[in-house]
């Protein structure tokens, strides 16, 4: 039984976990005529795990690409960063908004309004995913 | 004749006062919440070419008459550019008074004419309000009016024919008043109500 047991706990340790890591709240996309291909997207992200955790890509059907992108301000003129990891240290909040980090939303491929939702695939450093949905706002 | 002195006497008195509140009243420094006004200091442009979202001219004439507020970005750019122009749309329907928001104008400057047209400027600025105006033009006559205003953008490009690229610019807001006059700036973030209140006691005092 014992060694049933511990089997199990080796499967679900070996094997990357598709729970929920991170507790995600208010995750939305700026909403910007078609016109324009680029969107940024926003959210809070907490880690109420143990350890440090490691976003690496996302993607979503609603969009051709997707990065996360830092805006800097450095004596008054504003630029912007790739953030090619983006680390959560256990307990932390990281905020995603506007004039910080965000997700940069490129070329979407449905027309989005208001209200709508997209589905968004993040990806960790250990091959593992989690699904979050954001809402398009005006 | 006695009685028609005194009222001359309390007529030019009367005048005299309201001229002298009016001396004292306009040479009050106004402070800015969200921003800094130059007062005395107010610099005169120098006359500049931009072609609107309709294509129409938008020069220095365009700018008189009106207190206006100068935004300039890229519509490629994803987060700095919508945040201040939401800000801008925020700010104007904050505004409560009819004739203060009669007063303003909004011109969102592209620093990106190779990719920003007419059209997608058009899209792009009344998405935030139908009043706003968009404009933009070759680097050279942008630059006419961006060294004065202390504009500063550059194109992150790491070869002539790349598609892809980000515009690095500045984030300020800028104040120009009716005489065309470069007369305050709102550094970034922008807050609107701020920026709602700021203009509201400018356009009152003025």
């Amino acid at each position: 039984m014992i060694k049933r047991l511990a089997l199990i706990a080796l499967i679900f340790y070996a094997l990357p976990c598709s729970a929920a890591k991170l507790q995600i709240t208010e995750a939305w996309i700026k909403n910007l005529p078609m016109v324009v291909p680029m969107r940024a997207g926003y959210m809070d992200i907490s880690n109420n795990q143990a350890r440090t955790i490691n976003i690496v890509w996302l993607k979503s059907e609603a969009f051709a690409r997707i990065e996360i992108h830092r805006s800097v301000e450095k004596d008054g003129m504003m630029s912007m960063h790739p953030v090619s990891v983006l680390s959560i240290s256990s307990g932390e909040t990281v905020r995603l908004a506007p004039g910080g980090i965000h997700l940069m939303m490129m070329n979407p491929l449905k027309t989005l309004t208001p209200g709508d939702y997209c589905v968004v695939t993040i990806g960790f450093d250990d091959h593992s995913t989690q699904e979050i949905e954001m809402i398009v706002r005006k | 004749m006695k009685k028609a002195h005194l009222l001359i006497i309390a007529i030019i008195s009367l005048v005299a006062g309201f001229s002298l509140s009016g001396i004292v009243f306009d040479s009050e420094p106004v402070t800015l919440k969200a921003g800094q006004w130059f007062g005395d200091q107010a610099m005169i442009l120098p006359e500049f070419q931009l072609l609107d979202h309709n294509n129409q001219t938008f020069g220095k004439s365009e700018l008189t008459g009106k207190w206006s507020l100068m935004f300039f970005g890229y519509t490629n750019c994803p987060d700095v550019c919508p945040t201040s122009m939401q800000a801008l749309s925020d700010m104007m329907e904050a505004i409560q008074d009819d004739d203060v928001r009669d007063a303003l104008q909004v011109i969102f400057v592209s620093v990106d004419p190779d990719r920003d047209s007419a059209e997608i400027l058009k899209n792009y600025v009344q998405y935030f309000n139908s009043e706003f105006i968009a404009a933009t033009a070759n680097l050279t006559e942008l630059n006419r009016l961006t060294k004065v205003l202390g504009i500063m953008h550059s194109r992150n490009k790491t070869s002539e024919n790349q598609v892809a690229y980000g515009v690095s610019h500045s984030g300020s807001i800028i104040l120009i008043n009716p005489e065309a006059e470069f007369a305050g700036l709102f550094g970034a973030p922008h807050d609107s109500l701020a920026m709602a209140n700021d203009l509201s006691k400018i356009v009152d005092n003025n």
